[in-house]
């Protein structure tokens, strides 16, 4: 069974892919497509919505970059605020799993121990 | 044939952007051209027919009214509140009669009405106009 993500993970998608360095709007998507087949089933026209939302929120900033050969692409680079809130989105993330972890591998847990 | 394909798809999606200034649109429009082009440049590299290559291409951007629609709502600006506007039109009226009241330059109330109205014709007309317009999308929205 797989959990296939949602049209919510596209911002935090996004996030992650632009802490590596600024890219534009088709080369985000190659990212993220190299990362998960999953993501796949999102269509890549919902990345821009998102990436407008972002923006506005002071988590990313586009430029318009003028290229020697070719025309002017936008690219899009992460803030020090983007930056701050990957960082608490992967803590909440990691928290919430680990609680999920509890819940199914109990054996992992001493129940001697709970009581304290 | 392929080409007038992409073009449909980008026109019916352009034509749900009509909250953005002309400018802002056109960069949008740009933007997702590029994207589109590229996506249909890498099929045909894959050795897919330019007209395969132009259908995968949108299939894989989405459903252009869907995606226009949505691009409209998160790239328009946040409004001033119409009514917030029309408190400081109300307020530039009365500063600018209180003003003409206790000067005698303007020596009949009518003329000292009609300057202080005029005076803030901008803001007043400004208000007004934020109204309208969101009352019309107000009943837009839930026709």
């Amino acid at each position: 069974m797989s959990q296939s993500l949602s049209r919510g993970d596209v911002p935090t998608l996004i996030l992650a892919v632009l802490k590596h360095g600024p890219l534009h709007g088709y080369a985000i998507a190659r990212a993220i497509e190299e990362w998960s087949a999953d993501a796949l089933h999102l269509h890549e026209g919902t990345l821009y919505p998102a990436l407008r939302q972002l923006e506005k929120q002071g988590m990313i900033q586009s430029t318009w970059e003028v290229q020697e050969p070719g025309p002017a692409r936008r690219v899009y680079a992460l803030t020090e605020a983007g930056r701050t809130e990957f960082v608490k989105r992967v803590e909440a993330w990691e928290s919430y799993s680990t609680a999920i972890n509890a819940i199914l591998n109990p054996r992992r847990k001493r129940y001697g121990s709970v009581t304290a | 044939m392929a080409q007038s394909q992409l073009d449909h798809y980008l026109a019916t999606l352009e034509a749900r952007l009509k909250g953005l200034p002309p400018a802002r649109r056109q960069e949008e429009m740009v933007e997702i051209r590029q994207h589109l082009e590229a996506l249909v440049a890498g099929h045909q590299g894959a050795g897919v027919s330019e007209e395969a290559a132009v259908a995968a291409a949108i299939r894989q951007f989405g459903h252009a009214e869907q995606i226009g629609q949505e691009l409209n709502k998160a790239s328009q600006l946040p409004r001033l509140r119409p009514f917030f506007l029309l408190l400081v039109a109300i307020l530039t009226v009365v500063v600018n009669l209180v003003i003409f009241a206790v000067n005698d330059n303007p020596d009949t109330w009518f003329t000292k009405f009609v300057l202080a109205f005029s005076f803030s014709a901008g803001i007043l007309a400004l208000a007004v106009a934020e109204i309208v317009q969101s009352y019309l999308r107000t009943r837009h929205k839930s026709t």
